[in-house]
């Protein structure tokens, strides 16, 4: 009778046996699939089942809307099918890397949270997309706008395909400028010597207010929200990233380290942004910022007056109460030495290097790019202007009515946003820039608490970033 | 006969059963397997490789460690979470415990109360975080106001001050000691009255009954807490990422926290899955002191 008895040890020998396998079996490499042959266009055999396209998009209810109407206008020209999986914000990044470990990951990388694009390129998350470019006719990219076209351009290669861009500014709550009898700031790019640092500094000390006398500030002038070292380096114009970097995509070094002019760029923009908190008081501080965007976002609340920042600033509902309008970005350094931001946020998106319908997938990209029915969709549901030039004017009247400008004064702003635009923000092109953002970040707290002076904080950043760097290196074998 | 009979008739209930144990446990433990013994096996051998998730691992040895070693920031995190978790370990058995003492007295209602201590324990980590976020805010918070009002005390920049911010968090982890309280109050109730009658006869009053027979009856519930508690607060993550995000100036950055990022951030899971065992190897040591130091002040009835 005991023979035929399942012992303890036996079973639990068997369930880890059984379970051992099963482990091994989800760890097994997936099975290879291999990349297009880079020396003509890519030819996918029509696979006989039907396909479903799945793309990845973070959670954004009008993108959401957006999302949802484009697929069936997407499956009615194409006949190819599409699932959305859409995503938290700060989970993307998190559930698209364990889902390409698993062999599971969607075709298309849409727009996430931090969106580290280049990064996803190095470590061979996407397919390059050369080839399907071939396949276009020539009007497919002259039409798009050269940021657009080159934002993601790696060593040649391009990684990541633009369908939308972002314009940074200063975006203005004219009701308030109205109430305090203050003119609006420029709009117009190519007047070289308006809207400086100092301009925008002088006309926020005369929006900010301190409405019942209680000695707490009700009103500031402005949110300077281009706040990172990189922007701000920029404004005074040097840069922390070097050209080959920018070209290769991969971080090597932070220059002010080793060009004292950069450093000195570097601690002056940082210094004058936190004697905008501290010295002259038109700014909240972090946590100020932090509690009056729990009410809403500040620009819309009349909160503040103006917002230097990206074309987020006026998204979504516009509230009746204010009137808003949108200016140039200040021209940073002493007495408008520097420069003006130039810079866009390009939003691309990536085919996954596993997938099984690459075809079909570029289908979808070319769609979002060049469709005028996907533009019109997306100009409803998200106020980016079109990758596509031949599109602006339909961007321009989608807009009317959510700035009180006309419409040659909005073309001229964001044509000219588009125009003065040579990149587009780090944390989508430099593999490595996330640590190196903490470090920024964390470092330079003390200066807007106002517990360091900028000079003592970025003397003891510098190297700290530069070490985040290479060990970043040193993992990816690139040191 | 008969008798064997009978015998053979429970062996067949008993492999019946013997059976049904397998068939329902299996579950489990191929999940336990696969789901847990598993990763902690992988997570082992890519703590000795170069490992950012989507690309094949490459050994490279105990580099990870010795990285680690150089790493302010890894540092930092574990200095962080060590004031943490002995602060927050030791107020919440202060607290918990003087107030299941409060909780354990005859006085009407106390079923209400029993009921308000416990509740704010069972709201999530996030709502909680986001709640607090509020009542520390500087500029419109309910903490500052009530010192303003009360003490005419102008209260500090909580969750933007490095000074601060621990003991924010510290404070901030008494709202879940709810759960300790019922532990502590289910020891009092089973503490035999015998020995307070026996105690109340020779003349001991309030404080000596404490002391002599009411804390050494308690011992074996603090120590259970306090291991706990150690454990729990070296996991503190999710305050520290919705309420400060490891700032000011790195001044929250819990262990937990820094593993993570590193892990989904960073692109580097090799390293954070180095950081995990280190996390383990320190929770092992710090038990096994605690259990060493057990002997000398815990105290069973069975002793």
């Amino acid at each position: 009778m005991s023979n035929n008895k399942l012992s303890r040890r036996n079973f639990l020998r068997m369930t880890s046996i059984g379970a051992g396998g099963a482990l091994l079996a989800g760890c097994a490499k997936a099975p290879e699939i291999a990349p297009p042959d880079e020396s003509k266009p890519v030819e996918t055999p029509k696979p006989a089942e039907a396909v479903k396209l799945q793309i990845m998009w973070r959670t954004n209810p009008d993108e959401e809307k957006m999302l949802t109407s484009l697929i069936p206008i997407f499956k009615e020209k194409t006949g190819v099918d599409m699932e959305s999986n859409v995503v938290p914000w700060d989970e993307y990044e998190t559930k698209l890397m364990t889902m390409y470990a698993s062999g599971i990951a969607p075709d298309i990388y849409g727009t996430g949270g931090t969106n580290p694009y280049i990064e996803r390129w190095v470590r061979g998350m996407v397919l390059e997309l050369d080839n399907f470019l071939l396949t276009e006719p020539a009007s497919f990219t002259t039409d798009l706008f050269p940021i657009a076209l080159n934002a993601y351009k790696k060593e040649g290669k391009t990684v990541a395909m633009t369908f939308a861009v972002l314009a940074a500014g200063t975006w203005v709550n004219a009701t308030r400028f109205d109430e305090s009898g203050v003119e609006y700031p420029p709009f117009d790019w190519s007047d070289e010597k308006a809207w400086t640092i100092d301009d925008m500094r002088a006309t926020a000390k005369k929006l900010t207010l301190d409405s019942d006398g209680d000695g707490k500030i009700d009103r500031f002038g402005v949110v300077w929200g281009h706040g990172g070292p990189w922007y701000n380096t920029r404004l005074w114009g040097k840069d922390l990233v070097s050209k080959e970097d920018y070209d290769s995509g991969v971080l090597h070094k932070i220059t002010a380290l080793d060009d004292p002019a950069v450093k000195e760029a570097l601690i002056n923009s940082t210094q004058a942004r936190a004697d905008f908190v501290l010295v002259d008081k038109v700014s909240p501080s972090p946590e100020t910022s932090q509690s009056l965007s729990q009410m809403g976002p500040m620009l819309k609340t009349g909160a503040i007056a103006m917002e230097f920042a990206g074309g987020w600033a006026v998204w979504g509902e516009m509230p009746a109460d204010f009137k808003f309008r949108a200016a140039i970005n200040p021209k940073g350094g002493v007495n408008g030495s520097g420069t003006r931001t130039k810079n866009t946020w390009a939003e691309p998106l990536e085919i996954c290097s596993k997938t099984k319908y690459a075809n079909e997938a570029w289908k979808f990209v070319r769609f979002m790019v060049a469709d005028s029915e996907a533009i019109g969709v997306q100009l409803i549901h998200r106020n980016m202007i079109p990758a596509a030039k031949s599109s602006f004017d339909r961007f321009v009247a989608a807009q009317a009515n959510r700035l009180a400008m006309s419409a040659e004064e909005q073309k001229k702003f964001y044509m000219g946003a588009i125009e003065q635009a040579d990149t587009t923000v780090p944390d989508h092109i430099l593999v490595g820039w996330a640590k190196v953002r903490d470090v920024f970040n964390s470092q330079l707290e003390p200066v807007w608490l106002g517990e360091k002076t900028a000079a003592e904080a970025v003397d003891e950043m510098l190297p700290l970033a530069q070490a985040a760097i290479d060990a970043n290196l040193k993992e990816l074998n690139l040191e | 006969m008969n008798i064997a009979k009978q015998k053979n008739k429970l062996g067949i209930l008993a492999r019946k059963e013997e059976r049904a144990f397998y068939l329902f446990i299996t579950p489990w433990l191929i999940g336990f397997f696969v789901f847990t013994i598993g990763p902690i096996l992988a997570s082992l051998y890519f703590s000795f490789n170069f490992y950012d998730v989507v690309s094949p691992a490459r050994w490279v040895g105990l580099q990870n460690y010795s990285d680690m070693m150089k790493d302010q920031l890894f540092w930092q995190a574990l200095k962080v979470t060590g004031v943490y978790s002995v602060g927050s370990v030791t107020l919440g058995i202060l607290a918990s415990l003087a107030i299941a003492l409060l909780l354990n007295r005859d006085i009407r209602g106390v079923a209400v109360f029993r009921t308000v201590f416990y509740l704010p324990s069972v709201i999530s980590g996030v709502a909680v975080s986001l709640l607090w976020m509020w009542l520390l805010n500087s500029d419109f918070g309910m903490v500052n106001f009530l010192l303003w009002r009360i003490f005419h005390i102008e209260g500090p920049s909580w969750l933007m001050n490095r000074l601060w911010v621990i003991p924010s968090m510290v404070l901030m982890s008494m709202w879940s000691i709810g759960g300790s309280i019922v532990i502590y109050l289910a020891r009092l109730q089973g503490i035999p009255t015998q020995y307070y009658e026996a105690a109340e006869i020779d003349g001991a009053g309030y404080w000596s009954r404490l002391l002599n027979i009411t804390l050494p009856m308690m011992t074996p519930v603090i120590f259970f807490n306090m291991i706990t508690g150690v454990i729990g607060s070296f996991q503190v993550f999710t305050q520290a990422y919705v309420m400060t995000n490891g700032g000011p100036n790195n001044a929250s950055l819990f262990y937990v926290l820094y593993l993570y990022r590193n892990a989904f951030r960073y692109w580097r899971m090799g390293y954070a899955s180095a950081q995990a065992w280190i996390l383990f190897l320190i929770l092992l040591v710090l038990t096994a002191l605690l259990l060493s130091t057990s002997r000398r002040w815990v105290y069973y009835e069975a002793d």
